[in-house]
């Protein structure tokens, strides 16, 4: 009776042990997957609204072309194809216009099609990893 | 024999919750931003065919049945996309449809529309941009 007693006891000691350690590495794991993926979604959600700032906002603010205090979205001013746009003080992210056969630059890139002088060009934020 | 039946059902217990801790760890429940991102990509690819003079004029052309126009857009638009990634564009207008770069289609889709003027009417100019999630 009391070796049936001590063999429950040590398994449920041991089953004990094994669901904290699965807790833990559990937690582990999520906190490190929420971690990378965070700092993945932040540099992606930088990008993403640089680009759509520069697209729809006037020279040279952003890129786009205005007449009259009317922004035309996705044409682009003549000038902004030698400009480069510093949207944050760090500088973690740039956008450039650039054309539609240019190398991607650094960081996490995105890319908006939109017309200089009638021709499609892209503009092209790449955000950085922030310090 | 009462040991081996609670350490049995214990067991039991702990490889569900092994599963479900399991499940939830490795489970990326951060939101991305790229469903967004390709819904403005299928919106952009509309804009430079509306706002390019040459290329909306190629639309009204492709819609009213011109063979020429088709295979013009289909190339202008390849190489936009050729630029932006892995992405597949669907073109619909008037029960036409043109597909560009469409080697490889992703099982996910966005699609936005237009309307479009050809100078005598309008009708719907539909993008659909297929991409691999």
């Amino acid at each position: 009776m009391k070796g049936i007693f001590s063999t429950d006891v040590s398994i449920a000691f041991f089953l004990a042990m094994l669901t904290l350690a699965t807790c833990l590495s559990a937690f582990w794991l999520s906190a490190s997957n929420y971690s990378s993926s965070s700092k993945a979604a932040l540099d992606e959600k930088t990008a993403v609204e640089a680009a759509d700032f520069v697209l729809k906002n006037c020279f040279p603010e952003g890129a786009a072309k205005c007449s009259d205090s009317l922004a035309y979205s996705h044409v682009l001013d003549e000038r902004a194809q030698t400009a480069s746009f510093t949207l944050h003080p760090n500088r973690s992210v740039s956008v450039k216009v650039v054309g539609l056969e240019a190398a991607r630059g650094n960081g996490f890139c995105v890319r908006r099609p939109a017309l200089l002088g009638g021709e499609e060009v892209f503009v092209e934020a790449c955000a950085e990893e922030l310090r | 024999m009462k040991a081996i039946v609670f350490s049995v059902e214990a067991m039991l217990s702990l490889t569900i919750a092994v599963s479900l801790l399991g499940f939830a760890a490795l489970h990326n429940a951060q939101p991305t931003y790229a469903p967004l991102y390709e819904y403005m990509v299928a919106q952009d690819l509309l804009e430079i065919g509306l706002k390019s003079g040459e290329n909306s004029a190629a639309i009204a052309e492709w819609a009213a049945g011109s063979d020429s126009a088709d295979a013009f857009l289909e190339r202008k638009y390849a190489k936009v996309l050729a630029g932006l990634g892995n992405y597949c564009l669907e073109l619909e207008a008037k029960g036409k449809r043109i597909d560009a770069n469409c080697g490889g289609r992703g099982k996910q889709s966005v699609s936005a529309t237009r309307l479009f003027f050809d100078g005598k009417n309008f009708f719907e100019l539909k993008a659909t941009v297929y991409f691999s999630g």
